[in-house]
């Protein structure tokens, strides 16, 4: 059950970072004058508010797992939310994953695996 | 040099220590899963302190991420790592194992790696 806590802090964090993403994709931040408007643009997307709930949930389940678990396992724990939001953003912005990305998530993801074995 | 400490290492400084904060004070609550579970981490000071605490070092983060260069800023996220590693064994009396430790030299190094990508740049 803690397990699944934790997943769903990775999940919403995820969620959150793509969330707004995708709020603040098709700006333009050229000048300084262009703030106003595009900060208009921002809160118009529905994607800064799913961003902000997903962060809620993200806060929460946080909470929720830290309550049996050590930080020391949790916080490294998280770093695999690089992998899963390096991955969603290949497959919905299209995002290129180089082959120097590619080592450095499979590291993450054996740094993570070294969490379960210790 | 503080430019780089106010941009940088105090939201990184903020976010340990929020972090820290909030589970020296879950440790000392009884939560259970439920509603009432959520009433008492919101009706609880000292963690709203910690949450907020790692709430506002999450956005002068981004501010940071604005600022500069992924590539140049994912090396100081290990930072993060080594401090909550080191400082949940002497502050929060915790029993990190050895593989802990591997575990988050794997993290660093696979972070730098990241950095160091041609594409780093159009990130974000």
């Amino acid at each position: 059950m803690i397990n699944f806590m934790l997943l769903g802090v990775v999940f919403a964090r995820t969620a959150c970072d793509l969330s707004f993403k995708a709020a603040v994709q098709k700006l333009h931040f050229d000048s300084f004058d262009s703030i106003i408007p595009n900060l208009k643009k921002i809160f118009l997307s529905p994607f800064i508010y799913s961003g902000f709930l997903f962060g809620g949930i993200n806060v929460l389940l946080w909470c929720f797992a830290l309550t049996e678990l050590d930080l020391s396992y949790a916080y490294p724990f998280l770093s695999i939310s690089y992998l899963t939001i390096m991955i969603a953003a290949k497959f919905i912005f299209n995002e290129h994953i180089g082959r120097q990305k590619i080592i450095g998530l499979s590291l993450i993801a054996l740094g993570t695996i070294c969490l379960f074995i210790g | 040099m503080k430019q780089l400490s106010l941009f940088i290492l105090f939201p990184v400084f903020l976010t340990t220590l929020g972090e820290f904060f909030l589970k020296f004070n879950l440790n000392s609550v009884v939560i259970p899963f439920s509603y009432d579970g959520i009433k008492i981490i919101f009706s609880n000071p000292l963690i709203l302190v910690g949450i907020l605490m790692i709430v506002l070092g999450s956005i002068l983060w981004i501010v940071a991420m604005s600022k500069y260069e992924m590539s140049f800023l994912y090396p100081f996220l290990s930072i993060n790592y080594v401090v909550i590693i080191i400082g949940s064994q002497f502050f929060l009396n915790e029993e990190v194992s050895i593989w802990r430790y591997i575990s988050i030299v794997f993290i660093i190094i696979g972070l730098i790696v990241i950095s160091r990508s041609p594409y780093a740049k159009s990130d974000h």
